[in-house]
């Protein structure tokens, strides 16, 4: 079924980021900016390319340098590593374009803030595209060590990227970030090093093949999974999480909080439904459920109480990180149930990754023009910022899993997931967490219609992060109305049976 | 007992002593220190690993491991370090509680 592919389109998927990023590094801020936006579009035309070939022709694999596993790293190409390389190149493109407009020079800006924001850029781009190429390497090594690496490169450039600020707070968060990600990367490595101590083998698809349940199975899976689950902020280890994101630049807020989390929540569900299926216990993914219904409550809960928006968005991610986590205990049901819940949690996290990049572009834009993000201040910004208010409402919608919107269509997937294996108690929890969403979406919305108070200063808004914020928001309506074509990449070379939703998809 | 298994065993008892000290001590060097105590239990496990072929015959791929590991420990003390000197030069702290204690740390 998998075949040797001649074509190396996917190792510059990974190659070009970097090779961008060291680029960018030496050529400057507007130099910098220049390569990279242009990176960001060749790598979505490269990805959009790998997505059609593994369409047309099935999942396949690459062995780098010729070097095939067990002695090289191969690459592997299915519909789920297709999927999130695709989309990690559509919200980066619109990341890109956002970050090009935001570390311009601001008119009517003192010239030393200028200067400030001039810096940032400069480290941006190289930081950026180094956490870009990490993650294409994450989603496409089928190598658990060459993947701890790739988790490293992105963990690092996302320190960094917090750390961009250089304010007391945001290196706080760097520093606490820098601790609790570290400790996650370690305890992960430990992991792999007890599976090599059983199995002698690195490779994903050989681990498969003979893996057996034991001690040294579960001790190397428990690290792992525990590993991950603090490097993807889940309850209880999620308390790093909103000052990490909401302290850091717009553009850096939006990649964290889009992009860096699905990345090791892929990488999690990688492992338990391919290569760890039967030797996971039923009992450890309703631990993770319910680790996620708390988080999904307790998120959406604190999101309420925020005075500030991107305090109130990274809440939010905390929140819709447990939503993801639901796949884990639906996922252990029938065969019927499998399908929805396998495709509606990496939906979700798909819709997620659109819609928070959307949201925290939208915050900075409003941020830029303000000079704050307080939520009771926002009257009238309706009125003057009408597009980015508009995209903030499309990314909500999604957000909350109003029809017709990504969000919906994952939330609809695990709520039949839920219902098909029985445990209701999910479905209740999955609408809980929605009501709780449209209230602290519909509260900033709220105040921005009200008139606004006169004789307030504001900047004026670039063009060019007003319409990436939009075209980003629009990507996570666009998931709902095409989610025909998403899902018939998932379903490629699936490790979960997919028959069930045949009728669903059509 | 084998030796493999015995330096396995003492690679874990080091990375529980790095992980006990990352948790109870708050200033940022012991937490960096600890670290890669933690990171040393894990390349020492790694390196017993090496010696699973029956032929005596040291087995490269752990050795590999280690090595890459090594540079990858090396990079993030010197990148958490640096963000350390930094907080320091801006608070005059050197731990998450002293930052917050003071008055200037209540307004984060």
């Amino acid at each position: 079924m998998t075949q040797i592919i001649a074509s190396h389109a996917s190792v510059w998927t990974i190659m070009l980021p970097f090779l961008s990023g060291v680029l960018c590094f030496m050529a400057g801020r507007r130099i910098g900016t220049l390569i990279g936006v242009v990176t960001a579009f060749i790598l979505t035309i490269l990805t959009l390319n790998l997505g059609v070939s593994v369409f047309q022709s099935g999942p396949s694999r690459y062995a780098i340098g010729g070097w095939s596993s067990p002695l090289g790293i191969d690459i592997h190409l299915d519909g789920l590593s297709v999927l999130m390389l695709g989309f990690t190149a559509i919200v980066g493109t619109c990341i890109s374009m956002y970050a090009f407009g935001y570390f311009k020079d601001r008119k009517g800006l003192k010239k030393e803030k200028n200067k400030h924001y001039a810096k940032m850029g400069t480290y941006f781009w190289p930081l950026w595209f180094f956490a870009w190429g990490g993650l294409n390497v994450l989603f496409l090594s089928s190598d658990i060590f060459n993947i701890y690496v790739a988790l490293e490169i992105v963990s690092f450039s996302a320190i960094a990227l917090v750390a961009l600020k250089g304010s007391v707070d945001a290196l706080l968060s760097a520093t606490r970030y820098f601790f609790l990600t570290l400790l996650g990367s370690l305890v992960y490595l430990f992991g792999v090093g007890f599976l090599y101590s059983a199995y002698g083998v690195l490779d994903l698809g050989l681990l498969e093949t003979v893996i057996r349940p034991g001690m040294i199975s579960t001790v190397a899976i428990t690290l792992m999974t525990l590993g991950l689950i603090i490097k993807t902020a889940l309850f209880p280890i999620h308390f790093w999480l909103p000052p990490a994101h909401a302290n850091a630049p717009a553009p850096v807020s939006a990649i964290l909080s889009g992009l860096v989390v699905m990345g090791s929540f892929y990488l999690l569900v990688r492992l338990w439904f391919e290569t760890f299926t039967g030797v996971i216990m039923p009992v450890a993914g309703q631990l993770l459920g319910v680790l996620g219904a708390i988080a999904i409550l307790g998120g959406a809960l604190q999101a309420l109480r925020q005075s500030r928006l991107k305090m109130m968005l990274a809440y939010s991610t905390v929140a819709q990180i447990g939503y993801m986590f639901l796949l884990f205990p639906l996922l252990a049901g029938n065969s019927i149930g499998q399908g929805f819940a396998w495709g509606g949690g990496i939906y979700f996290s798909i819709s997620h990754a659109c819609a928070k990049a959307a949201a925290f572009m939208v915050a900075g834009s409003i941020m830029y023009a303000l000079g704050h993000d307080r939520i009771k201040d926002f009257r009238g910004l309706a009125q003057r910022f009408p597009i980015g208010v508009f995209a903030f409402a499309l990314a909500g919608m999604s957000l909350m899993g109003l029809p017709p919107s990504g969000g919906f269509i994952g939330k609809w997937m695990l709520l039949k997931a839920a219902m098909l294996t029985g445990q209701w108690w999910y479905a209740l929890l999955i609408v809980a967490g929605s009501i709780l969403a449209a209230c602290y979406i519909f509260r900033v919305l709220e105040i921005t219609l009200k008139a606004a108070n006169p004789g307030e200063k504001a900047l004026h808004i670039p063009l060019r992060m007003q319409l990436s914020s939009l075209a980003m928001s629009f990507f996570a309506i666009l998931l709902g109305l095409a989610a025909t074509i998403p899902l018939e990449i998932l379903k490629i070379d699936s490790p979960v049976f997919f028959q069930s939703m045949e009728g669903f998809i059509k | 007992m084998s030796t493999a298994i015995l330096y396995s065993i003492t690679g874990i008892i080091i990375f529980t002593v790095g992980l006990r000290g990352l948790v109870i001590y708050t200033h940022f060097l012991r937490k960096v220190l600890a670290i890669n105590v933690m990171g040393t239990g894990i390349f020492m496990f790694l390196i017993a690993l090496a010696n699973r072929n029956s032929n005596g015959m040291p087995d490269p791929i752990p050795h590999a491991m280690v090595l890459t590991g090594i540079v990858v420990a090396v990079s993030a003390t010197a990148f958490i370090l640096a963000l350390v000197v930094r907080l320091h030069a801006a608070t005059g702290h050197t731990s998450f509680e002293a930052i917050h204690n003071d008055d200037r740390g209540a307004k984060l």
